[in-house]
């Protein structure tokens, strides 16, 4: 817990705002921490995860703090928080902002790495998660799993996806430039450091 | 009209269809009422219908009947309406006594519709008896003078006064200060709009100054008042400003040639004036005045003014006007933060008041429109605003909210943020109430230009010695987070608190005024313009702290209220007179000191003399009278007695319980308690009463003696008395009471006194069952009289 008074004035700043503002994303500094995001968010059921907060210490100016905690890489983009904002702040697409620019400044690392693998599945295979992964993450028992069944029924043991598709995929991660960012995080490009939990 | 006492008594008895007749036997009512000497009654299914208010008509005419009960409703719901049907079958309205047998009756006492028949027996005959002393009133009618008196010439009286004078009324609009214009004159810009306030003032100003039907007086105050409602005479001094108004010319000549410079106030001290002098330059009338405080008597002016408008043996002047009406418009003052002392205002030099900020802000103020610090003059970069000085704050007697802070921090951050090219500006705030039209946009604005908001009231300001900048202290309560902020400029959003001239005129006017020094309304929601005391109104924050809108709203209601009163040329009063019996008065001046209108006089030859028309029909007169000796027409002694007597004539309960409920209140809320049929016991039989203030501790005593085997007094709470310390009156005879009882050999249990709210008809039920719970408990009544008798003997 942040026991020490935090000195609004000495680090003012507005860059994570006028980031927003450069990639158009509106109405941010608009809100009105009525709580209505937080209320419909199904992270912040579950974690720490806290936009009402968040936008808080971006509008003070507390630039370190949003950037480099783990809150900001928990939001999965189901958008219901901004249907719900009466400021109509675009939430999702801000929270994509503040994980570039936490990522430039080498925040993010660990939970980059699981991303990471499933992005480079879903370059090589055309799905993100392989049958592999659910056993490794669920297994079915202790006995039986996901590559033993598709083996038993005789099915290949990765999903296959046509080659139309996968030739449709490849084109969007060239033209997108998803799979050379894959690739430079898998490089070593970004310069990693830890986060930690601050919400 | 004399004697009406053997007169013919018709009683009405309705069945509100089962509201009534279900529970309540009314044929029992009407065969033990037609018992009733010189009575006649009949029953009606619906008796405020059309055919039942025919059914009254018809029987006054057919039956000769003098006087009218109705036994049904509230008097609350239909009381003008039969009072109407009166008229038109050619009586006095106030030949009407109505029994509650429904609200206080039929609704609370469903299981038990014998007793409850037993009671409305009981009520109506309790009409009955008041019935029979009930006098015609006649009208009393009085013409009005055709002017108006306006105090105050901020932009309500302002407002007020152009309205009033426009509709041709004669206006003498009366300022404390040498120029009218109020507060609003020293603003820069006005929420939510942001235009510029002496521009839209200005000319209103400047109309009221050339208006022929307006008299302006300036630099004067209202010392001394009388009469009432129509007829008021009012004594205005007016203080000398050694200039003659009418040869000044506001050339300015002679505060060039001033020697001496002090502070001005119309700048909040930021900036200088001279010892003659002009407030600010749109100033009505457009006449220097010389401050006798600080000329050193030099007589440069003298020496310089063309046109020899300076006179330095000015006097004091006692002006007297008649009105018929007078609008009290005196505003407010801005709260002083050095009660705050944890903000450092008077300390620290950064720390300022956002109405000084105001001034700073004026194109026309001490720095013409620069923002500067006051420590070193440099333009503040990092400015913090602190919300809720003086209002919502227990610590310095001030509750209330002053509704127009956060508006004006928004647009004064807003100004700032314009003005000063990359400046930071926090305001810390409690909660954010910009709740008027176009004022959410406002603080929308203030969002996206990023003033930076914090939610969490300061606690301290602290100073850095060196650089004079400040540290501001709080928690940002959304974050939950200890909070500081360094400030070169830290301006205090000062709330509204009543002004010194308000609280002296109220004195002079004797208008009751609430809790915080505001003048009290006559009703918070219905009559929102007018004071408690008749003929006189209020507008603006002399009433409470208001925006201009609202003010101007105001100025324009009471306005409009005055002129249907000067308009109408007559008003009718109230027939509220106290009368008193010179022959049974001892003197002793009881009721003169009960009287909080003052309209009593003690004349040690004569008696005790009404003096003028400014009673409110309270009873507290009576309510003290040790003799019977003063009388208010509404209720005499008599018509209270009549009804205890006919209840116990024939008690019919054990035990029995004799209520005495206030009119405001507990009236209100034994009525409230039917509505939400909340069932209670049946035993009390309720005298309705002005105000507990009226009951006499004697009556209370008559109805012990004459068999009653409790008695309630129910009034309002003390801070809600209708008429102000009614409650507390009746509470301090109620103790003595109980206290001489006890000496006397009477359980004090017998009595008791408490306060509801007209809402609180579930304590009412309350109060009542356990009185009577208690009263079941205690010996029989007659005991102890006769332990009381032989130890007399």
């Amino acid at each position: 817990m942040n026991k020490v008074s935090v000195l609004l004035t000495s680090k003012w700043s507005w860059k994570l705002l006028e980031e927003a503002e450069r990639w158009g994303i509106q109405r941010p500094e608009e809100c009105l921490s009525c709580g209505a995001c937080v209320g419909a968010c199904p992270a912040a059921r579950t974690s720490s995860y806290n936009f009402r907060k968040i936008i808080r210490d971006v509008i003070l100016g507390n630039e370190e703090k949003v950037l480099s905690s783990r809150e900001i890489w928990y939001c999965f983009y189901c958008f219901y928080c901004t249907s719900k904002c009466p400021s109509r702040v675009e939430i999702p697409y801000f929270i994509m902002r503040l994980r570039r620019m936490a990522m430039e400044r080498g925040y993010g690392g660990d939970i980059l790495r699981i991303l990471v693998y499933t992005s480079s599945n879903l370059i090589e295979h055309g799905v993100s998660v392989l049958p592999s992964d659910y056993d490794r993450m669920n297994p079915i028992s202790a006995e039986e799993n996901m590559v033993k069944l598709r083996e038993k029924l005789g099915l290949p043991p990765v999903m296959r996806v046509s080659e139309k598709a996968m030739e449709e995929l490849r084109t969007i991660f060239e033209e997108t430039g998803f799979r050379k960012e894959v690739e430079g995080i898998r490089s070593g490009k970004w310069p990693f450091k830890g986060i930690s939990e601050k919400y | 009209m004399s004697d009406n006492k053997r007169g013919r008594i018709g009683v009405f008895v309705c069945h509100c269809g089962h509201n009534i007749a279900g529970v309540v036997d009314v044929q029992a009512v009407i065969d033990e009422i037609s018992k009733l000497p010189d009575v006649y009654c009949v029953d009606h299914v619906y008796m405020c219908s059309k055919s039942g208010l025919n059914l009254i008509k018809e029987k006054v005419a057919e039956e000769k009947l003098d006087k009218v009960v109705i036994a049904a409703c509230t008097p609350k719901l239909h009381e003008k309406l039969f009072q109407k049907t009166l008229e038109e079958a050619g009586l006095n309205r106030y030949l009407l006594s109505q029994a509650n047998i429904r609200e206080q009756c039929s609704w609370v006492h469903k299981a038990n519709p014998r007793k409850a028949t037993l009671k409305a027996i009981d009520l109506t005959k309790m009409a009955v008896a008041k019935a029979r002393l009930l006098q015609e009133q006649g009208k009393v009618e009085v013409p009005v003078e055709k002017a108006v008196l306006v105090v105050g010439g901020g932009v309500a009286g302002i407002t007020a006064a152009l309205n009033l004078a426009d509709l041709g009324h004669k206006v003498y609009l009366v300022e404390r200060e040498p120029s009218i214009g109020g507060h609003m004159a020293m603003l820069d810009k006005v929420f939510p709009t942001r235009d510029c306030s002496i521009c839209i003032l200005g000319p209103l100003m400047v109309e009221v100054g050339r208006h022929p039907n307006i008299e302006l007086i300036t630099y004067a105050e209202v010392t001394k008042a009388s009469g009432w409602i129509g007829n008021f005479e009012v004594e205005i001094t007016k203080h000398p400003r050694f200039i003659k108004e009418d040869e000044c010319t506001g050339c300015g000549v002679c505060a060039e040639f001033c020697p001496v410079e002090v502070p001005s106030e119309f700048d909040q001290n930021l900036g200088t004036r001279k010892a003659v002098y002009l407030p600010f330059p749109q100033a009505v009338p457009l006449v220097y005045t010389i401050d006798p405080e600080h000329c050193i008597g030099c007589r440069a002016c003298e020496a310089v003014c063309e046109r020899e408008a300076v006179d330095l043996s000015q006097k004091e002047e006692k002006i007297k006007v008649k009105v018929g009406a007078i609008l009290i418009a005196t505003g407010y003052e801005t709260f002083n933060p050095a009660e705050k002392r944890n903000l450092g205002y008077g300390v620290f030099k950064n720390v300022v008041t956002a109405l000084e900020l105001e001034r700073m802000l004026s194109p026309s103020g001490p720095t013409m429109g620069e923002v500067v610090r006051p420590s070193d003059g440099v333009t503040p970069k990092r400015i913090v605003f602190v919300q809720c000085v003086g209002s919502r704050d227990e610590s310095v007697g001030r509750t209330y909210c002053s509704r127009v802070c956060c508006t004006y921090a928004v647009k004064q951050a807003l100004e700032l943020k314009e003005r000063i090219p990359g400046a930071e500006v926090y305001i810390f705030y409690q909660d954010m109430r910009t709740f008027g039209k176009g004022f959410e946009e406002l603080y929308r604005e203030a969002l996206r230009e990023r003033v930076r908001f914090v939610r969490g009231l300061v606690s301290k300001v602290v100073e850095d010695g060196k650089t004079r900048n400040l540290i501001v202290r709080a928690e940002d309560t959304l974050l939950g987070v200890p909070v500081e902020a360094e400030a070169d400029l830290v301006v205090l959003s000062v709330g509204m608190v009543p002004s010194k001239g308000t609280e002296r005129l109220l004195f002079v006017l004797n208008v009751p005024v609430s809790e915080e020094g505001f003048v009290m309304e006559a009703h918070p929601k219905l009559r929102p313009v007018e004071t408690q005391i008749p003929g006189i109104f209020v507008a603006g924050c002399a009433q409470g702290p208001k925006d201009i809108q609202d003010s101007v709203a105001q100025a324009n209601a009471a306005a409009s209220k005055i002129s249907a009163l000067l308009s109408r040329g007559v008003v009718e009063l109230e027939p509220y007179v106290p009368i008193v019996d010179g022959e049974v008065c001892i003197r002793c001046g009881l009721c003169v000191a009960a009287c909080d209108k003052d309209v009593l006089k003690l004349d040690k030859e004569r008696g005790v003399e009404v003096k003028g028309v400014g009673c409110v029909g309270c009873g507290a007169c009576a309510g003290a009278c040790p003799t019977g000796a003063i009388q208010i027409s509404l209720l005499s002694d008599e018509m209270i007695r009549a009804q205890i007597d006919a209840v116990l004539e024939e008690k019919k309960e054990y035990p029995l319980v004799v209520g005495f409920l206030c009119n405001w209140c507990a009236y209100n809320a034994a009525d409230m308690a039917g509505v939400a049929k909340i069932q209670y016991p049946t035993n009390m039989r309720a005298i309705w009463v002005p105000c507990t203030g009226r009951v006499n501790p004697l009556l209370i005593l008559e109805a012990l003696e004459k068999g009653a085997d409790g008695v309630l007094v129910l009034g309002c709470y003390p801070q809600d008395c209708h008429y102000r310390t009614g409650f507390d009156k009746a509470k301090r005879r109620v103790e003595s009471l109980r206290e001489l009882l006890r000496v006397a050999g009477i359980d004090p249990r017998r009595v008791r006194i408490e306060s509801m709210a007209a809402s609180e008809g579930k304590k009412l039920a309350v109060v009542v069952k356990e009185f009577v719970e208690e009263l079941k408990k205690l010996p029989v009544l007659g005991g102890e009289l006769v332990r009381v008798a032989e130890a007399r003997r």
